[in-house]
């Protein structure tokens, strides 16, 4: 196997144009991994975009970004472990700094998104969201739904959800807890 | 869950309707319940029938865009990839392609591929199964799994291959008669491109090409081979 990962004290070889087209041509072992799980993965990354966006452009464009991001950060990735998980770590990381720069940008300074309890602007596409479920699952908080998404939807342990979105595992059941008693309100009980 | 006993009763309970608590602890605080009313209040608040979510997001997949980064990136590897393996064990067949035939056109170099082809290349190995047809189906954005079940044409398999920035599929055959045959696609970019069919030969190989709603399709057969322009008619009637 070729090998051709550099240590970061060799930057001025590691980032030429030429090392580049070579790690394209020969790309390592953690990038060729990423490569072939990108295809399963790539549409639970978009719909999980879309329920944070709102949007399916943004969405769209998300996801992008992430698979990109994960590929320009391929030599962090753990070859053999979960490539779902890094790739929706960093969506969800993207995610937050857009957030966060949105808020910059309206001039609210740099502020931690869960004390400026940001929500993405506009109405979730009802293209998408048309069922009675989905629909309230979206009218949740940012967090909550991330939680609810993650867990009830993608299928991720408790400890998986907490690890991508950087909180600890309580935080993930206390929002599950909430968004449940939410859900219900709206939704009423089990028949 | 090892901390179970100091979770909050709220995060507690989800992890309890979640199937998430061991047993022993699942059972210890079921009977807890069963004999606490503000438990029970408490539960039934929380209790809410979430079924429906996951159906409802695994119906969005099929509006999923491409991943058009992994095409970009796969199709630079495959190209080179592509090159090295021609220059390697087609040294001299590559001497002999005329000037004309050289890389500046996929389908010179598709049909280039398909003639280091030999009945053995495809009838050994496994027969791919809907998982490779779902892959490209899902690639181009397009169900392909018609091409899977062509009449008179044995089907083989479907890779991805890739041309520059762009993402090549390729559906490989056996004829009746043995003999390799491929139909392979790539994304025009524009859904209202449309051309008629045309018959050429390349590296000694009869080909059909057309496009039609977003797709360029090239038809590849042995030299001489008859049926090929009928063969790309009828794919093209399925789009």
């Amino acid at each position: 196997m070729c090998r051709l990962d550099r240590p970061s004290a060799w930057p001025w070889t590691y980032n030429t144009r030429g090392t580049q087209i070579i790690r394209r041509i020969f790309p390592s072992r953690a990038e060729q991994e990423i490569r072939r799980a990108v295809p399963g993965i790539h549409p639970r990354l978009w719909r999980y975009a879309l329920s944070l966006t709102k949007d399916r452009a943004e969405a769209e464009d998300l996801a992008q970004e992430a698979v990109l991001q994960g590929l320009a950060k391929a030599a962090q990735f753990t070859s053999g472990t979960h490539v779902d998980r890094w790739l929706f770590r960093i969506l969800h990381r993207l995610w937050l700094n857009r957030l966060r720069a949105a808020e910059v940008r309206r001039g609210a300074g740099f502020v931690p998104v869960e004390e400026a309890g940001l929500t993405a602007p506009g109405d979730p596409e009802q293209t998408f969201f048309g069922t009675e479920v989905l629909s309230a699952v979206m009218d949740l908080s940012d967090a909550q739904r991330s939680a609810v998404m993650l867990v009830y939807v993608e299928g991720f342990a408790y400890a998986e959800a907490a690890e991508m979105l950087d909180v600890p595992i309580g935080t993930i059941m206390s929002r599950l807890a909430a968004a449940r008693a939410r859900l219900k309100e709206r939704l009423g009980g089990r028949e | 869950m090892s901390n179970v006993d100091h979770m909050a009763p709220d995060a507690l309970l989800v992890a309890f309707l979640d199937g998430a608590l061991p047993e022993d602890q699942a059972r210890a605080l079921r009977a807890e319940i069963a004999e606490d009313p503000a438990l029970q209040a408490r539960l039934s608040a929380l209790d809410v029938d979430l079924s429906g979510l996951r159906p409802d997001m695994d119906a969005l997949v099929p509006n999923a865009p491409l991943p058009a980064v992994l095409a970009r990136g796969s199709a630079v590897q495959l190209a080179a990839a592509a090159v090295v393996a021609l220059a390697l064990l087609l040294g001299g067949v590559l001497i002999g392609i005329r000037a004309a035939d050289r890389p500046g056109d996929w389908r010179d170099f598709a049909a280039a591929y398909h003639l280091l082809y030999r009945t053995e290349t495809l009838a050994s190995g496994e027969i791919a199964g809907d998982g490779g047809v779902a892959r490209v189906s899902y690639l181009l954005g397009r169900d392909l799994s018609s091409l899977a079940q062509i009449d008179g044409l044995d089907f083989r398999r479907a890779q991805i291959l890739g041309w520059e920035d762009q993402a090549l599929v390729q559906f490989a055959y056996l004829d009746a008669q043995g003999r390799p045959v491929a139909v392979c696609l790539m994304a025009t970019g524009d859904a209202n491109i449309a051309t008629g069919f045309e018959q050429a030969e390349r590296h000694r190989l009869s080909t059909v090409t057309f496009a039609d709603d977003g797709l360029q399709v090239l038809v590849i057969g042995a030299e001489g081979m008859g049926g090929i322009e009928a063969l790309a008619e009828g794919i093209a009637a399925q789009f």
